[in-house]
């Protein structure tokens, strides 16, 4: 009998469209409409393109770049308040590729420097970029295990609320997981390795810490005994980054630039910071309670235990390069949950090695306890908490779920089905969040709400 | 087209077109407060403020500032695109008269001058103009 895991091509295109409409849905409530971090892109890239200048708001501190602060009054500004950002220029806070790429965007939307657009319009290609991700998600985890095991991931980090909410951001880093997962695939793939030079290349034009994908695969290369590919590669890739970075700083920037560059270099770090990045649930600048996050770390770290296939290997490494890179380029205890989105993505990838050994209770846990502890992710205040009996009698239909599985011999198969049947109710409740979160969230305190909103738009145009 | 062909040019002449846009911002400010600012470079630094360009020779060496005659939200002037910055905006007040009153940027690109000039009304003793 044919599974829930075992159909087509079809369930898998369906499944991954699904998630790219949770991400669209609502896109513009959550994360908030007016978030600085996306704007600080979008200023650059209306700026650059304007007027050949990047200008934006800086948290480095630039004060000798002080430009200008620029005041959007509740008419100019797409969410229901007044907002201003002191601006800074010449800004090197990142490289221009995202803010160009942003920026040429909201221009075809006839949005000029400076202004705030709607979170509806610059989500977009974000939406459509994370979208496609997941389906490099789903190419490598089939590459890699098989096509079950790259259909669980997708699952994962398709439905996982915070992942969810994250893939909507304008951030260096969505970008670059888009690239990374390119370069990780064409080189499984084992596609000429000029298009997994290019797609690196990107990733590192996208912010420096892309460039984390030359030692991944140049390893890889270097212990498959190709060395001389090893060094064309990381040579290929390093060389334009550095001279395009370099270059477009110092010709728009000279001193201001390298200041910049220092700044941002030797800011302060942390020895504690994988276990504060690792302890503080979410991919924003606060820790959010939702469990999925600790079951994508959990079910991706299960991984290392497992026999390896022939490419896990590389799946590992790149799980602890991405680490490294955020440990040594966080800055302490500052939480910028967008760095996270890369390893997360790998981790995810890296927990269909679960469903490939056939080992399904793990997986079925902590889905299951996501499920559980995510009824309270949406907590409108008119039912702030749950009845005790009620919660005590679920947590007890879990508990008696993973004891029978745990102590009787349940078939493989019928463990498979389950683990399908609890990613269907995992789907819906990361449907449900994606529709309810923002409603819930901010019945009771004052939040930044978009006035250009999908319905509102489609009730204008029909 | 024209873009594709000169962007360098297209940005150049974007760029002034801000400078002229600001130009006109502060002289409507100084209109509307006779008598707010000596003449120099615009800015809140108090040293450091003399300038030598091809449209601009100032010697004063502290900036004029008009920070407090805007709303608090904003607290910072307009500075020019390429070079100002909020302590030297790269704009300069100038009195070709008694009567007028000129706003100059000082870095502007290319040959040609950008300059907003027009009349002081004595009269007006407007505090909160913006």
């Amino acid at each position: 009998m044919k599974t829930l895991f075992k159909s087509s091509t079809l369930l898998v295109l369906f499944i991954i469209l699904l998630a790219g409409l949770a991400r669209f849905w609502k896109s513009e409530y959550v994360p908030s409409a007016d978030d600085g971090d996306e704007l600080a892109y979008i200023f650059s890239g209306e700026s650059l393109l304007q007027y050949g200048q990047p200008i934006s708001w800086s948290s480095f501190e630039n004060k000798k770049s002080d430009w200008q602060t620029v005041v959007f009054t509740e008419a100019e500004s797409p969410v229901n308040h007044s907002s201003f950002f002191p601006l800074i220029r010449p800004w090197f806070d990142q490289t221009p590729f995202v803010p160009l790429m942003i920026g040429g965007w909201v221009k075809l939307a006839g949005y000029g420097f400076p202004s705030m657009p709607p979170a509806l319009w610059y989500r977009l290609p974000m939406v459509i970029l994370s979208t496609l991700s997941l389906g490099l998600v789903f190419l490598i985890g089939q590459k890699i295990f098989n096509r079950e095991a790259g259909l669980f991931s997708v699952v994962l980090l398709g439905f996982s609320p915070v992942f969810m909410f994250a893939g909507r951001m304008v951030v260096s880093e969505n970008v670059i997981l888009f690239f990374v997962l390119s370069a990780l695939y064409l080189y499984l793939e084992k596609r000429w390795l000029f298009f997994v030079v290019l797609a690196s290349i990107f990733a590192g034009l996208c912010k420096p810490t892309g460039l984390v994908i030359v030692p991944i695969i140049a390893g890889a290369l270097f212990f498959d005994k190709r060395y001389k590919e090893a060094f064309l590669y990381a040579g290929a890739v390093i060389m334009p980054v550095i001279l395009f970075i370099v270059g477009y700083g110092y010709a728009l920037g000279g001193g201001e630039f390298f200041l910049a560059l220092k700044h941002q270099s030797f800011r302060l770090l942390g020895w504690s910071n994988p276990a504060f990045l690792l302890a503080n649930p979410g991919f924003h600048t606060k820790p959010v309670l939702d469990f999925s996050y600790f079951a994508i770390l959990l079910l991706g770290m299960m991984s290392f235990a497992l026999p390896g296939t022939k490419y896990s290997k590389l799946l590992h490494s790149s799980i602890i390069w991405f680490l490294v890179t955020i440990w040594v380029t966080g800055a302490e205890q500052d939480m910028l949950g967008w760095y996270k989105i890369p390893l997360f993505a790998v981790l995810g990838i890296s927990a269909g090695a679960l469903v490939f050994h056939k080992k399904y209770l793990p997986a079925i846990t902590l889905v299951a306890i996501t499920i559980l502890s995510n009824v309270g992710f949406v907590r409108f205040p008119t039912h702030p908490l749950p009845d005790a009996p009620v919660l005590r009698a679920a947590v007890g239909i879990f508990l008696l779920g993973f004891l029978s599985l745990n102590y009787f011999n349940v078939p493989e198969k019928w463990q498979k089905n389950i683990l399908a049947g609890v990613c269907v109710i995992f789907i819906l409740q990361g449907l449900y969040v994606a529709d309810s979160y923002f409603d819930a969230l901010c019945r009771d305190r004052i939040c930044a709400t978009p006035t250009v909103t999908f319905t509102q738009t489609l009730k204008e145009l029909f | 087209m024209y873009v594709l062909a000169d962007p360098l040019g297209t940005l150049r002449q974007a760029r002034n077109e801000h400078r002229l846009r600001t130009a006109t911002e502060l002289l409507t400010l100084l209109q509307n407060n006779p008598g707010a600012a000596q003449a120099g470079q615009l800015g809140t630094a108090t040293e450091g403020c003399q300038v030598s360009s091809d449209f601009c020779q100032i010697d004063t060496p502290s900036c004029a500032n008009l920070t407090k005659l805007l709303p608090l939200a904003e607290q910072t002037l307009p500075a020019d695109m390429s070079w100002g910055t909020n302590a030297r905006t790269g704009f300069a007040i100038s009195f070709p008269t008694a009567e007028t009153i000129a706003v100059t940027a000082c870095y502007s690109e290319g040959t040609e001058k950008i300059v907003a000039e027009g009349e002081v009304d004595p009269t007006n003793n407007n505090e909160n103009p913006l």
